[in-house]
């Protein structure tokens, strides 16, 4: 059966069908948990997100205008919930005072064991240097690197110069370069 | 030296570039030193970010997570509730108790200020204190409250140059009410000059 085109989901769910929206979770839930993951670097504080961004579509998509692509749409959503999502989680860890690092440094604790330790330790430091980020050289990282999208298309999600976005991942790689030669 | 080629070699290390573009800036290479080291370093850091390893969630997660997301929404803003207000709570908490010793920190220090700017009333008050101890021959203020504070601030009236800053009116010390009494030491207490 032909994939039906986000434009005609949307359509549907705006006539009232409440399983297109399921239909656009399925499609969509991976590619939203992973930008959410390596934005927060821990998959409880992802799935809070990725939960979060789905209600929010949820509640927004009747008013939803195909100005531009849903995706685009989404993961900007995605990408401004991580964010107030780390800046929220900075506060309650200072009130907290039991955190001696920020959430955004937590290791994962669902690694799988079968990883030898080498590439374990390899992938949590990448981790956290990605973490250490800047927001906007962590955002346009994850955009370009994981999701491999266009510049055109991340330049429509945070709105910035493809020159800048060019500029922004390239001084990403050198930040995390700078992290890993530092813990190596 | 600042070259803005280097902007390209991720691109470039990724195949993202067109082949046009990637052949210029391999030409460009040629002769640029800094967009070469730079090329080479970001090689080593691409090649270290090959090796990073994908935690994937269990499948049951994705079995999960359309049913997670209904039940929040049928939550409305009832989740949010539970899971910041406790936390909300306690914040606001602290921040309240921060602001009172802070305030009662800062209102014992204006009374030390006070004490010092007014030395010579509160000495005068003191030494009447004590004498009207001596001449009552008891250690119990509050039995002789009224007494204290009248006898205090006669002595005060009699002997302070500033009464007229301390109290507006111009009062005769035998007319002296004890409601006056108190409406003067109130003052005096809340310009912090007297505890009573």
């Amino acid at each position: 059966m032909l994939e039906k085109s986000d434009f005609e989901l949307i359509s549907e769910f705006k006539s009232g069908n409440s399983e297109a929206f399921n239909h656009l979770v399925r499609k969509y839930q991976k590619k939203v948990y992973w930008i959410a993951r390596k934005m927060l670097g821990n998959h409880d504080d992802a799935d809070d997100v990725v939960q979060d961004v789905f209600v929010k579509v949820y509640k927004s998509l009747k008013d939803f205008r195909s100005d531009s692509s849903f995706y685009t749409w989404l993961y900007r959503i995605t990408v401004n919930f991580s964010i107030s999502f780390i800046r929220r989680k900075k506060l309650f860890d200072l009130i907290k005072f039991d955190e001696a690092f920020p959430a955004t440094l937590k290791i994962n604790s669902d690694d799988n064991p079968l990883l030898n330790l080498e590439s374990k330790e390899m992938s949590t430091l990448i981790e956290k240097a990605i973490a250490n980020l800047p927001n906007k050289q962590k955002q346009v990282f994850i955009l370009r690197y994981y999701n491999e999208l266009p510049y055109e298309e991340i330049s429509k999600i945070l709105k910035t110069s493809v020159g800048g976005l060019k500029a922004n991942y390239f001084h990403a790689l050198k930040n995390i370069k700078k992290y890993l030669d530092n813990e190596l | 030296m600042k070259c803005n080629k280097k902007y390209l070699i991720p691109d470039f290390i990724q195949n993202k570039l067109s082949p046009l573009d990637a052949e210029t800036l391999k030409g460009h290479m040629e002769q640029c030193k800094t967009c070469t080291d730079e090329y080479k370093n970001l090689k080593k850091i691409f090649n270290k970010l090959a090796a990073e390893k994908h935690t994937e969630p269990d499948e049951i997660y994705w079995i999960n997570l359309l049913p997670n997301i209904h039940k929040r929404i049928n939550m409305g803003n009832f989740d949010f509730y539970i899971k910041y207000v406790p936390q909300i709570i306690v914040s606001a908490a602290i921040l309240l108790i921060v602001s009172l010793l802070m305030i009662k920190l800062y209102d014992n220090f204006e009374y030390d200020q006070n004490i010092q700017e007014n030395a010579e009333i509160v000495a005068l008050i003191d030494s009447s204190y004590q004498d009207l101890l001596y001449d009552y021959g008891s250690d119990s203020v509050s039995d002789n409250y009224n007494s204290l504070d009248k006898f205090v601030l006669k002595n005060i009236i009699l002997t302070s140059n500033n009464i007229e800053e301390l109290y507006k009116e111009e009062i005769s010390i035998s007319e002296l009410k004890e409601e006056e009494v108190n409406e003067l030491l109130t003052y005096l207490s809340e310009e912090k000059i007297y505890k009573r």
